[in-house]
């Protein structure tokens, strides 16, 4: 049996690869189209004048701030998806690649406040696109060049050495950064997370019969975390340890699905594990080495000296990011800044680290009408006593869910322009199937509810996060906020 | 001469049309490096926030919008540079011609103020030109013997020469009331006015009144004429031949009287499209043939338009005719759908040939007065001239009520070798009576506010 060179990885893996990530920018992009207005056009909750006035803003190329209207916005979606489609029948496979690793780029920076882990994984990863040979096989560039089929199925290059350093570095500096008490000493890291109640399913609120219990998911999450990144490098040498490594690594993302609502993300994490799937589970027979018959190679194949110092770079600045993001969240030294910029290669994995966060609670939309006072957020309803069922219910959708978290955790003076302009648009969105309503204040406000230790009751909070009032009765806009003239 | 059909053009003729719109286009975008800052940046007059702010900032998709910054700006600038060069050298024709039409319209609408009907007609023979095989002849395309995607025939052909029939047709059409058509003196007021006129203009404006009615209606009507020579299907040789040199004449006269930029040098490019087959057979066109063909090479196939290419050409060439149709305001014969003033604008067939109409440029000058120090005063274009023609456009713009939100950014920007202090800019105007009559002047204050450091 011939041992596969280190850090290699196998054609057929890689264009499974390829068709998933294609497929995953193409769900992404059509989940997201489900709130084109509100998260990326002018007439939503951050419109371009909101953005543009806003101290956040940095150096950056927008490419979203293009357009405003939901004609350009779909243009825009459009060609996103063409090139996702692209990627994924492997039609020009690396300028497909390029263009959606642009295009993630472009919609995250538009709105960075809808975005999670998965989006952040799915980004670094697209960088490795057009460095890569996705192409060489079951793809539409392959069949127009026959002699492809000679090339041997292991690859390996400096850009498939990034793949498994991004890997090891994503699960061993989530656990990493898993520094808090609640991880390392009490264990209740997990009760915590589901008590949090933002995103815990049906299924994982059961969980909080069993607070004792749950320190042993605890620590079992953090043992996962660390033995994965492990099994990945053993695995290059060790073949059981790869399938090893797959199963744990399913299994745990599969597990994490079932108790969090966490938008792609498991899908993500699950979709981009295919590139390791190793050479032996699509045959064991060895290939007939004929690379000399091999006329002009796929993009990516070979790559130049100076590509490859950029990409030998790269996982260094891999490295270096990760490393400093132990002890400064969510900040870069100045050159660090710059690559940034270029490359969006930064990276974080603060998941629900160091320590989960406390601050739970669920949001109102309250509307003062001569029938008095009522909640208008168009999700699943209060109970009676006023608390939610279920508190990850209380979002639309994952998107949502992020936006109006980040209403309550970012604290900058931007953060007032969002919470009000989130009332503005909720409010015209009931107004608009409710024109005859007469409104004379609307507020939204957040029930703060601390999570408490194992045992204890919590308390609530009312924040008012932004408030419309006028004389006399609030007037439907015409238009819907941000529109001018 | 041999006849040569009316939807067709021919490939040295386009390919000669594409060196010259390559050539225009890098000479155009290496122009605006000079006032980057000013025009384009959060820095000028017209920052990011303030466009998207006014009902300005949706014209089309504006990926100058994206960045704020010169360095920025300088990239997209030089992005467009590298496009302009492909469809110069006529390298990925299609695709550098489709490129650099979706950047210039996105430039244009980044500042809509400092753009005129020259830059509407560039983007226009740029769009018309990705159907066309302009890649046909002395290109690195077809030196490479790449498969050249357009029609020299039918639809596209069609349509371009439509285009620029269009151009003059409702130049003309759009000089009614009472300058050009009921006094006609639109043409005197016209080479009156200090905004655009050049010193010869004024000279000219001193002609008998007489001479210069003839000159005002002969305007009008040379352009109906040219427009039909263009559109009439017989003798296309003669007919078209005579189109070219009488619009060549008219812009050449253009040129050496009003100063509008760019403009009539695109127009005069765009006429190289139509340079009929027979004047190739004769010097100097037969000998520059020769020398292309020596030193350049390159002969290919136009692969056509397929039935889909040509349905969006002639939906395009429809919207296109609507939309000039629409344009007269003394009518009601004709207003467009909703639908269809969005599609022509989605597709930038949009288009006005106002040219001068249907009233002439404002006889006026600038003035910006330091309000407590009556001995600061400069005018424009009086003591001090535009800085350019663009300068010159976004003066003209702040004129406008609905244009207002350039006027402080602009100030600033003309008085930032001045002093600090406060200032008034204001429009000094003398407009035309009803008897034809030039009025008394009077004042147009148009911003007063105190200028920093």
């Amino acid at each position: 049996m011939v041992r596969t060179p280190l850090l290699s990885l196998d054609l057929r893996s890689l264009a499974i690869w390829r068709m998933g990530l294609g497929g995953l920018v193409l769900v992404d992009i059509l989940l997201r189209a489900r709130d084109l207005q509100a998260f990326y056009g002018d007439q939503g909750v951050l419109s371009r004048q909101l953005s543009l006035s806003q101290t956040w803003l940095g150096d950056p190329y927008y490419l979203f701030f293009a357009t405003g209207t939901t004609t350009g916005l779909v243009i825009l979606f459009g060609v996103g998806a063409l090139a996702a489609i692209c990627l994924m029948v492997g039609y020009r496979t690396r300028v497909a690649g390029f263009a959606c690793w642009a295009f993630l780029i472009s919609v995250q920076l538009r709105n960075p406040m809808v975005i999670n882990g998965g989006d952040e994984l799915l980004r670094v990863l697209m960088f490795w696109t057009p460095f890569l040979p996705l192409g060489a096989r079951w793809s539409l560039d392959a069949r127009e060049q026959e002699s492809w089929a000679h090339l041997p199925n292991d690859y390996r290059s400096i850009a498939t050495a990034g793949i498994y350093v991004q890997y090891v570095l994503f699960y061993l500096f989530a656990a990493i950064l898993k520094s808090g008490p609640e991880w390392r000493q009490t264990g209740e890291a997990i009760y915590y997370v589901f008590a949090h109640n933002q995103y815990t399913t049906g299924f994982g609120q059961r969980f909080l019969a069993f607070p004792e219990q749950l320190r042993y998911l605890t620590w079992m999450v953090l043992a996962v975390e660390f033995l994965l990144p492990v099994l990945l490098v053993v695995s290059m040498r060790v073949r059981k340890a790869r399938g090893l490594f797959l199963l744990m690594a399913v299994g745990f993302h599969l597990a994490i699905a079932s108790v969090l609502h966490l938008g792609l993300f498991v899908p993500i994490t699950i979709v981009c594990l295919a590139v390791f799937i190793p050479g032996w589970w699509w045959t064991d027979a060895e290939k007939e080495d004929a690379e000399s018959e091999v006329g002009r190679r796929p993009s990516g194949y070979d790559l130049s000296i100076p590509v490859q110092v950029g990409a030998g770079f790269m996982i260094f600045y891999l490295f270096f990011v990760n490393i400093y993001s132990i002890e400064h969240h969510h900040k870069l030294p100045p050159w660090a800044y710059r690559v940034a910029i270029y490359t969006y290669q930064h990276q974080h994995w603060h998941l629900f680290s160091p320590s989960p966060n406390y601050r739970g609670g669920f949001f109102r939309l309250e509307v003062e009408t001569p029938e008095g006072v009522q909640d208008i957020l168009e999700v699943e309803p209060l109970q009676e006593d006023g608390q939610p069922r279920l508190g990850s219910a209380r979002f639309r959708n994952d998107r949502w869910r992020r936006w109006m978290q980040n209403l309550v955790e970012i604290s900058r003076e931007d953060a007032s322009g969002w919470q009000a302009s989130t009332l503005d648009y909720l409010l015209w969105q009931w107004w608009e199937k409710h024109p005859e309503a007469e409104v004379t204040r609307a507020r939204l406000v957040y029930v703060e509810r601390m999570t408490p230790p194992p045992g204890e009751q919590a308390t609530s909070k009312r924040i008012v996060l932004a408030e419309r009032q006028e004389r006399g009765k609030l007037t439907p806009r015409s238009k819907p906020p941000g529109v001018r003239g | 001469m041999t006849n040569q059909g009316w939807a067709h053009l021919d490939l040295r003729s386009l390919a000669l049309f594409r060196i010259a719109l390559g050539g225009v286009l890098l000479f155009d975008i290496a122009s605006r490096f000079r006032d980057v800052t000013a025009f384009f940046t959060d820095e000028g007059v017209l920052p990011r926030l303030v466009l998207v702010e006014s009902n300005y900032s949706d014209y089309w998709l504006d990926f100058h919008l994206g960045v704020g910054t010169t360095s920025g700006l300088v990239v997209l600038l030089c992005l467009q540079l590298f496009l302009a060069g492909g469809v110069l050298i006529g390298w990925q024709t299609r695709w550098t011609t489709l490129g650099s039409w979706v950047m210039l319209n996105s430039l244009h609408a980044r500042n809509p103020f400092v753009h005129d009907r020259g830059d509407l007609e560039l983007a226009l023979l740029l769009f018309w030109g990705v159907f066309l095989p302009l890649g046909a002849r002395w290109s690195v395309d077809a030196r490479r013997s790449e498969p050249i995607p357009g029609s020299e025939r039918g639809l596209p052909a069609a349509a371009y020469i439509v285009q620029i029939a269009l151009v003059y047709l409702f130049a003309a059409y759009l000089k009614y009331g009472d300058f050009w058509l009921v006094r006609g003196d639109g043409m005197y007021h016209s080479l009156l006015s200090p905004l655009f006129a050049t010193g010869l203009a004024g000279w000219l404006s001193t002609w008998p009144p007489t001479l210069l009615k003839v000159v005002n209606y002969g305007t009008i009507a040379g352009e109906y004429f040219v427009g039909f020579l263009l559109l009439c299907p017989k003798s296309v040789n003669l007919l078209r031949s005579s189109a070219i040199v009488l619009i060549a004449s008219f812009h050449l006269g253009v040129l050496i009287l009003f100063k509008l930029g760019l403009f009539p040098i695109i127009a005069l490019v765009s006429l190289l499209a139509l340079v009929p087959q027979s004047w190739w057979k004769m010097p100097p066109l037969s000998a520059l043939e020769e020398v292309l063909d020596k030193r350049v090479g390159g002969e290919g196939v136009p692969t056509g338009v397929g039935l889909l290419g040509k349905l969006f050409v002639g939906s395009c060439l429809a919207l296109a005719i609507l939309s000039n149709v629409a344009k007269r305001p003394d009518t009601d014969a004709f207003s467009r759908p909703k639908m269809v003033r969005r599609l022509s604008q989605l597709v930038r067939v949009e288009q006005n040939w106002d040219l001068f109409s249907p009233q002439p440029p404002y006889n006026g000058v600038f003035e910006l007065q330091k309000v407590d120090d009556p001995g600061v005063l400069i005018t424009i274009p009086e003591s001090r001239d535009f800085r350019n023609h663009r300068w010159r456009m976004l003066m003209i713009s702040s004129l406008y009520p609905s244009f207002y939100q350039v006027r402080p950014g602009l100030v600033r920007e003309l008085l930032k070798d001045q002093e600090p202090g406060e200032y008034e800019y204001r429009f000094r105007v003398r407009l035309t009576e009803p008897d034809g009559k030039v009025g008394e002047a009077e004042v147009w204050s148009l911003w007063r506010g105190v200028v920093e450091e």
